[in-house]
């Protein structure tokens, strides 16, 4: 028997190092640890009926749980659970270090009271009324569960449901009026319902507020890219075979053309208009070709252009938007114990 | 040098007075009001070079002079102004030197890309009189332009005479000209150098003597365009 206390002992130790100041908790946990369990009661008791702080309270009160579950003392033990889960929900007995008897007695008293544990909200910043901070939290038993954001003046109901187990709920930080919450502190109450059985447990945040970033104009469409209106022909002869084909027409027309009796004379003007003409044909053929406009890759332009204006347009209305808007951060403001 | 009196002024011949007064309204019609939105407006200047020849071979002369140019484009139709004056003083021996001067009306409607129906008149009258025929005449033609590139354009036209009229009487049953010409000048159309060429023969005949009339034409100006 004694080395089965022992081994209980060995896997009872108290699971979080809390302070202790008051002589009395000090005796009563040496005494547990001396394995005097009965010395460790009666001290316990009696330091629960002086005035010691909430930490020592927890203390003894575990120390009890612990010490009646090492006695045998299944109800006590219980009840001594209970207590120390009303005081402290999410203070329980670490598995590693505790015998699973002592874990399952803490179990059985846990199933017996309604309490919101591990409440928390996950750090979080997003734009007021498009997202929200996660309020999470688990209960004991399912029950009714109403989540309240107080702080600030005002005092908001943010969700009410039935749950079992684990749960979410999403804090969008908009107030009753539809407006971003003013920046500052909060505190976000979680109460659970069952019966004639009410608990509620709450956690501090700190909200601030930041202007949300607007978008910048596009000054192209990504992936897209405009194509050269105009492009240079190859250089080609045209123009001097239009030239010559020209020339020789009216040099050929106006001989034959001409009066039998009249003659021609020495055809010095068609003769240099003639040569003339050619030359410019010739010039022009050597000459670089002058652009021409590609309707295909001007329509693509066009249409280029009408996207990203009404892109911008888009961007404009989103960012006339977005100053009106306001980035929440919501951290959880944690007490130093 | 023989100069032209009043009364023989008179009795110049010309194309109708009808004729003109159709063609001065319709060009008023369609040009006048809106020349001020006009697409292309140009002024141009050239030297001419001429050779004339009536009746036969050995009467050629040849001269030289200068001329102006005013041509406004309005969507599809064009109007061309031209004159010029030269003095025809290389003549063989025998046949008198004269003065010339003539004026050209030129409207046109373009009806395809590169082709345009051409309408007008003309007139020539040389100093002293009888040195050579003066002439008036209306033509009916076509008028084909390509636009080479940018900077360059090249034209040829044709035309019928009409209602060719001398001052030493008779008629042309047979009245045509050619016409050709090629431009040059920077791409936005302001500054051109022009070279023209043109040739016109009239099958005159009084009773049935046979006095043909030919001459040939080359010009080189330069227009400035607004």
């Amino acid at each position: 028997m004694r080395r089965v206390l022992l081994l209980l002992v060995m896997f009872a130790a108290p699971t979080t190092a809390l302070a202790q100041e008051h002589p009395d908790v000090v005796r009563a946990k040496a005494a547990y640890d001396a394995l005097d369990f009965a010395a460790a009661i009666t001290l316990g008791q009696r330091a629960l009926t002086q005035r010691i702080g909430r930490d020592d309270r927890v203390i003894t009160t575990e120390l009890l749980g612990m010490a009646y579950g090492a006695l045998d003392s299944t109800r006590q033990a219980v009840e001594a659970f209970k207590q120390l889960i009303f005081l402290d929900p999410d203070r329980e007995p670490d598995v590693e270090q505790v015998s699973p008897r002592i874990t399952s007695l803490y179990a059985s008293a846990l199933g017996q009271v309604l309490v919101v544990r591990r409440l928390g909200v996950d750090s979080a910043t997003f734009i007021a009324g498009q997202g929200g901070a996660p309020v999470r939290f688990q209960l004991s038993r399912s029950a009714r569960v109403m989540t309240r954001v107080v702080g600030s003046g005002l005092d908001m109901v943010v969700d009410s449901q039935n749950v079992g187990g684990a749960a979410r709920v999403d804090w969008r930080g908009i107030g009753p009026d539809g407006n971003p919450v003013p920046a500052g502190l909060y505190q976000v109450i979680v109460t659970a319902f069952e019966g004639s059985s009410e608990f509620s447990a709450a956690i501090d945040v700190v909200v601030l507020h930041g202007a949300v970033d607007t978008a910048q104009h596009l000054a192209s469409l990504p992936g897209y890219t405009e194509r050269p209106e105009s492009v240079s022909p190859p250089r080609g002869f045209k123009p001097l075979g239009l030239a010559v084909l020209f020339a020789g027409v009216t040099a050929g027309a106006s001989l034959a053309l001409e009066n039998t009796t009249l003659g021609g004379g020495e055809r010095r003007e068609i003769g240099g208009v003639t040569l003339l003409t050619v030359g410019v044909g010739l010039f022009l053929s050597l000459r670089k070709p002058d652009p021409v406009p590609v309707e295909a890759n001007i329509d693509f332009n066009r249409l280029l252009r009408e996207q990203l204006a009404a892109e911008n347009s888009r961007i404009v209305e989103q960012n006339v938007a977005r100053r009106r808007q306001v980035v929440l951060t919501v951290v959880e403001r944690r007490e130093e114990r | 040098m023989r100069r032209r009196d009043a009364h023989s002024r008179d009795q110049t011949p010309g194309v109708s007075p009808g004729l003109w007064a159709l063609l001065g309204a319709l060009v008023g019609a369609l040009i006048v009001p809106r020349i001020a939105t006009a697409q292309t407006v140009r002024f141009g200047v050239h030297a001419v070079g001429i050779s004339h020849v009536e009746i036969s071979e050995n009467r050629r002369v040849d001269g030289t002079g200068v001329g102006g140019q005013i041509t406004v484009r309005l969507g599809r139709f064009g109007l061309e102004l031209s004159g010029y004056t030269a003095k025809m003083t290389d003549a063989p021996e025998g046949v008198e030197e004269f003065d010339l001067l003539q004026g050209d009306v030129r409207l046109s409607f373009r009806i395809a890309q590169s082709l345009a129906i051409e309408v007008g008149g003309g007139r020539r009258e040389v100093d002293p009189e009888f040195a050579a025929q003066d002439i008036g005449w209306g033509r009916l033609g076509i008028l084909s332009e390509v636009r080479l590139a940018r900077i360059g354009s090249l034209w040829g036209r044709g035309a019928y005479l009409l209602n060719a009229e001398f001052n030493g009487g008779g008629d042309a049953p047979l009245a045509v000209e050619l016409g050709l010409g090629a431009g040059l000048g920077t791409a936005n159309g302001r500054f051109r150098v022009r070279v023209e060429y043109e040739f016109q023969r009239l099958d005159r005949e009084i009773g049935t003597v046979k006095v043909p009339i030919q001459m040939t034409l080359a010009k080189f100006g330069v227009d400035l365009g607004f």
